[in-house]
């Protein structure tokens, strides 16, 4: 089988990083290009940390610039989670600094039509791209195969109590992707909170020696610090578990579902609200990760680090 | 000691389960129904709380009718395919004899807290109208009630009556904000574990095998409650357990897995009449300084006392636990 043409819409971000090591191993995808965009921290932060991973993976494919900034609102971002570099403080080496003269809402337009329909967009940050593209473009969501997100909660969040940080970053832009007419997979903390990997899984990986699989462990390390103060011991995967849902869903159980998100409540914005079984019967837009099998997630990360 | 108990009702088929378990258990003492909107409208929920009390001779149990519309929204959408229009399956049972104590429910819960501080637990398994209404009317019963549980909400479960939320708190989200931010001990029994427990069709033989009025009321107008469970979730006759998961707590908290947290009620937009449950309060409040929304709440978050919230649940025990005191003769 042809692996999938996909363009990943990222805010690197220490799991993004994680997510990059693991697509560029896997087989199943084949990634044309890089979209960043203003998420964990800001824009120019994701575009060079873009650039620095494709660099420390030689990896030749191009980074497009997206938006700066929510749709309509302020940006709020996730630094204390990532560092005030988006990196946890690592700062890779760059020779290679500047992205691509397209924007990313016009990249994706373009892949779009040269892939005939095929490609498919994996989107781990906020999905403010997305909703540009759509918004600019009418004839792209019959372009477009899917949409894998790593966003949203079908119950508690993280950000708020009520809602999941990608899509409280920019929920207008989440409701304008959920609403496109693209089957939008949403793999959210439903799911994510499950795909944990141990400190000792962390070392078991930095053991298989790579300067990659050393960095693996070490970049997620203040996460992990993170992660004991909400009493959970270990990290959730949660952007490296969508790359590897879109990869390949074997291991995922996910459900059909009606997905909107709450744009205007006090307490609820950003929230996605998800009907999966209630009366109220929404038509179904998507799909909602809501299990995944936990070792033999950790096992692909293995079988995936083994490979550099 | 029986605990003496207020059952605040919009009967409702699972309502009735939930009163005739209560009715029948020497533990609990029956002090009042009072009667609300919800299942249906408020008339037909009084008739059928007069025709519960009469069916075993407990007519002494005063019934008090109270809010027919919730406190802010018009009468949105009453759960009348789930029950039918009269509350018991479209049945239409004989009249009841009784009549209803003269008092407004709000005023019956009033009167009653207040001439036994301190022993009072209100058992809500309806909108909370009633309730809020009870406490706004008179503040001085937040303390002198023993606790309030409440059959609504979800906490991490999506919702039936809509995609986010319980029925009981959707048809009055309003009400629900007043009573989850009272100062008040509350415990929620919400869908995190009423859905956990279902009743199959080989239960209900084997219940109304034991052919006492109770049960034989319940064959009567259940099944139209198990054809909506059917239409909806594909149950095959099985049915959630809701209201008279309240009666199980009551007499078996150790049935029950709990965890406190701070509940709040949407009041707008798609996610209305969720309850949602701040889990990660304190932490989260120290990221989202400065930050808008997470800011704000979390200033009112300081001031909410936590829910007592049951998100686990021994269904065989409280399985158990109702038929034992649905067949006592």
């Amino acid at each position: 089988m042809n692996p999938i043409p996909v363009v990943l819409d990222c805010d690197p971000g220490v799991d993004d990083a994680i997510a990059f090591l693991l697509a560029k191993q896997l087989p199943q995808l084949n990634v044309l290009a890089i979209t960043s965009v203003a998420g964990n921290v800001s824009l120019e932060r994701t575009n060079y940390n873009a650039l620095g991973l494709l660099e420390f993976l030689d990896w030749d494919i191009p980074v497009y610039r997206g938006a700066a900034g929510p749709v309509f609102r302020k940006r709020v971002e996730a630094a204390e989670v990532h560092g005030s570099n988006g990196m946890a403080g690592y700062d890779l080496l760059h020779t290679r600094s500047e992205v691509e003269g397209v924007n990313a809402w016009d990249a994706i337009h373009q892949y779009a039509l040269e892939q005939q329909g095929a490609l498919e967009i994996i989107a781990i940050g906020p999905l403010t791209n997305l909703a540009l593209a759509f918004l600019k473009y009418p004839d792209l969501p019959q372009l477009i195969k899917r949409i894998v997100i790593m966003g949203g909660s079908s119950d508690a969040g993280n950000a708020t109590p009520a809602a999941e940080f990608n899509i409280y970053a920019d929920p207008e832009a989440a409701d304008i992707v959920f609403c496109s007419g693209v089957p939008v997979h949403m793999c959210g903390l439903d799911m994510t909170m499950k795909a944990l990997m141990t400190p000792d899984e962390l070392d078991q990986v930095a053991a298989l020696g790579s300067k990659q699989a050393v960095f693996f462990r070490d970049v997620v390390q203040d996460i992990v610090r993170f992660m004991r103060r909400l009493g959970i011991t270990g990290i959730n995967m949660h952007d490296p578990a969508a790359v590897l849902y879109a990869a390949d869903d074997s291991i995922f159980t996910a459900y059909p579902a009606g997905i909107r998100v709450e744009t205007k409540g006090t307490i609820t914005q950003g929230k996605t609200v998800t009907d999966l079984f209630s009366d109220a019967k929404w038509q179904k837009n998507g799909f909602v990760a809501m299990d995944i099998d936990r070792d033999a997630f950790v096992e692909k990360v293995f079988e995936l680090m083994s490979k550099y | 000691m029986p605990k003496k108990i207020i059952i605040d009702t919009d009967p409702g088929i699972d309502d009735a389960m939930a009163i005739l378990a209560a009715l029948h258990s020497p533990e609990l003492e029956v002090l009042g129904l009072t009667t609300v909107f919800g299942n249906t409208t408020v008339d037909p929920c009084s008739l059928n709380a007069l025709r519960l009390v009469e069916l075993e001779g407990n007519d002494h149990v005063p019934v008090a009718q109270g809010c027919a519309q919730p406190l802010v929204h018009d009468l949105n959408s009453f759960s009348a395919g789930v029950h039918g229009k009269d509350g018991f399956g479209n049945t239409n049972l004989p009249l009841p004899h009784g009549k209803l104590d003269p008092r407004h429910a709000a005023q019956f819960i009033i009167d009653t807290v207040m001439a036994n501080p301190h022993e009072v637990i209100l058992a809500p398994i309806g909108p909370l109208t009633n309730i809020a209404m009870a406490y706004r009317l008179e503040p001085r019963i937040a303390s002198l009630v023993k606790e309030v549980v409440l059959m609504g909400g979800c906490a991490f479960a999506l919702g039936n009556i809509s995609a986010m939320a319980e029925a009981n708190i959707y048809h009055d989200p309003h009400a629900a904000e007043v009573v989850f931010a009272a100062p008040w001990k509350v415990v929620m029994v919400g869908l995190d574990v009423t859905t956990k427990i279902v009743m199959r069709p080989e239960y209900f033989a084997k219940l109304y095998a034991a052919g006492n009025p109770a049960v034989g009321l319940l064959e009567k107008i259940q099944p139209c409650y198990q054809d909506f469970h059917e239409e909806i979730y594909g149950m095959k006759g099985a049915i959630h357990t809701h209201d008279p998961a309240v009666i199980a707590y009551l007499l078996a908290p150790e049935l029950f897995r709990c965890e406190e947290m701070p509940v709040y009620v949407v009041t707008e937009g798609l996610c209305l009449g969720k309850t949602i449950a701040d889990k990660h309060h304190h932490v989260f409040s120290s990221m989202q300084q400065g930050k808008g929304i997470g800011e704000e709440s979390d200033e009112t978050a300081l001031e909410r006392p936590s829910t007592t919230i049951t998100l686990g649940v021994d269904e065989d025990g409280v399985l158990e636990l109702l038929f034992d005191l649905l067949t006592k003769s």
